[in-house]
């Protein structure tokens, strides 16, 4: 009965920076930017974060110092993506060799390398806090709380609010929307710094908040499954993101070969991606994004 | 081994080139799945049954000396020649044969092709199937040439490296090999000035990452002529 109430309780600590990097990549895809350099920006994020933290030792300017720093660095991401037209796969890989060996090399220059910090402590909410098994749920650092209501934000922006209409038209049709008068451009600038943002926020949450140190490329790759998830939650599967997180936050609590069940995690993964392509081309096509990765060739 | 390197390399594409056949999942984020589950799976291995007996430290035991890949001179093995020779079939499999022309029409095309009855579908499976074989034996490279144990981490660096020099090189075989040699220039001494300098090594991947950026960037200028426009005039 334990290990299911620490294992619940230690859920919504992996599920945030998955959450909020896969949010970010749905914002930038939504605008029809392939957003493959995702664990680069988180990077950033994590370095800057860390940066700020033992500097001015203040978890909110740390956070704000990792979206910002995330967004500048997306700032040549949109350079090369929408101005220069480069092919997004290798503008977004180059990205993530780029803030890998930026990071790195700060990280280590900075000495900012293997140095803790005090992240936030964690909160309860009282009465939920007291409950038997899921008790230990709703004690977490106040951004677990915060992330649902971004959540919330943004889908408001996407679904409910002008903006987010002629996002998503940018996305699924860039000559309509440039032919309705939209820049799409503009637009596609707008949602990457966004969604830059949002990773930075993830990769700050990595490190401030939840590993509480900086270490070289620390994030290890959560910012490709966070694109995996994205790619999930796009095809409307909203189980996905529930499931990850079962899945990442067993493997300290039970002491399962760490290895052995990453593999497994990752098999699951890729197959709940094709049951998910599977149907997106048979009926899906409502929710496609179909331009995601072209650049814009009629607009500038 | 260098068979059953080419195999399995062959037998891990097969998976997303099927599914994007069949189901058009996306290749790109299959494949990059499958790097986890690969990366993870040798963990597993190196961490579980094929841990070193000797000193449980987490690689594989050392391969015997006929397993390794024989020096063709002194300090260079046979790796430099199976890179020799795969290039030149690359260079007539892409330039010469006629699995190189349909290959082209397919890349230029692929409707025109299947109209004129390239057997695209055939083609594609082959290719990414033969890419998977080279890319198996670039791990039987690095583990039977270099490091003589299967170690967690030697193909760090190298994927993504191809991936990088395939596009430096323009899709070309014979620069793809000029453009790799540079790239190996570029990280042996990266390593070197780590070892005496203390330049740390994410100098390299940053370097590289430039490189690229910069080569990726000047396809702009070169198809794009730059011109100010006068307030006014449009």
């Amino acid at each position: 009965m334990d290990m299911i109430a620490n294992w619940l309780g230690n859920s919504p600590d992996f599920a945030v920076p998955f959450a909020l990097a896969a949010l970010g990549l749905i914002l930038t895809e939504r605008a029809g930017v392939l957003a493959l350099g995702a664990e680069g920006l988180m990077l950033v994020g994590a370095l800057a974060a860390i940066g700020a933290q033992l500097s001015f030792s203040t978890p909110m300017i740390s956070l704000i110092m990792a979206m910002l720093a995330a967004s500048v660095v997306s700032l040549l991401f949109a350079l090369m993506v929408l101005v220069m037209r480069i092919n997004q796969v290798i503008a977004g890989l180059a990205l993530v060799f780029f803030c890998q060996g930026l990071t790195g090399l700060l990280g280590t220059l900075l000495e900012w390398t293997n140095h803790p910090v005090t992240g936030l402590g964690a909160v309860a909410l009282w009465p939920l806090s007291e409950l038997p098994l899921i008790g230990k749920v709703f004690v977490q650092n106040p951004l677990v709380y915060l992330t649902p209501l971004i959540f919330v934000g943004v889908v408001w922006f996407l679904y409910r609010s002008h903006a987010g209409l002629r996002l998503r038209a940018v996305g699924e049709n860039p000559q309509a929307a440039d032919a309705a008068g939209i820049s799409v451009l503009g637009y596609r600038l707008a949602a990457i710094l966004a969604g830059a943002a949002l990773i930075g926020l993830a990769g700050g949450y990595i490190s401030v908040l939840s590993t509480k140190m900086w270490i070289a490329d620390m994030t290890g790759g959560r910012g490709c499954i966070a694109g995996d998830l994205c790619a999930l939650v796009t095809v409307a599967c909203p189980g996905g993101r529930c499931f990850i997180r079962l899945h990442r936050s067993l493997d300290p609590a039970t002491g399962v070969h760490r290895h052995s069940f990453a593999t497994v995690f990752c098999a699951d993964d890729a197959l709940r991606r094709d049951v998910a392509g599977d149907d997106l081309g048979r009926h899906g096509q409502g929710r496609r994004i179909r331009r995601l990765g072209q650049p814009a060739w009629c607009a500038g | 081994m260098l068979a059953a390197a080419a195999i399995c390399g062959m037998l891990w594409t097969l998976a997303p080139v099927l599914l994007k056949l069949r189901l058009k999942v996306n290749e790109i984020i299959s494949t990059l799945m499958l790097n986890y589950i690969a990366a993870n799976f040798l963990l597993h291995l190196l961490y579980g049954s094929w841990k070193d007996p000797r000193d449980n430290f987490p690689y594989s035991p050392a391969f015997r000396g006929f397993e390794r890949l024989p020096d063709v001179f002194d300090g260079y093995n046979a790796a430099i020649v199976l890179a020799i020779i795969v290039t030149l079939f690359a260079l007539w499999f892409i330039g010469i044969s006629r699995a190189g022309l349909y290959l082209r029409f397919v890349d230029a095309n692929p409707r025109v092709a299947d109209a004129v009855g390239v057997p695209v579908r055939k083609m594609i499976i082959g290719t990414v199937l033969l890419s998977g074989a080279l890319a198996g034996i670039a791990g039987f490279i690095v583990t039977a040439g270099q490091e003589g144990r299967l170690t967690q981490s030697f193909y760090q660096g190298y994927g993504f490296s191809g991936i990088l020099i395939a596009f430096l090189a323009r899709n070309n075989p014979l620069a793809a090999t000029i453009v790799a040699l540079l790239v190996a220039l570029l990280f042996v001494a990266g390593r070197s000035l780590q070892v005496f300098y203390q330049i740390p090594f994410s100098m390299v991947q940053l370097i590289q990452a430039i490189l690229v950026i910069c080569v990726a960037s000047s396809d702009f200028f070169i198809r794009h002529r730059m011109r100010l426009i006068q307030r006014g005039e449009q």
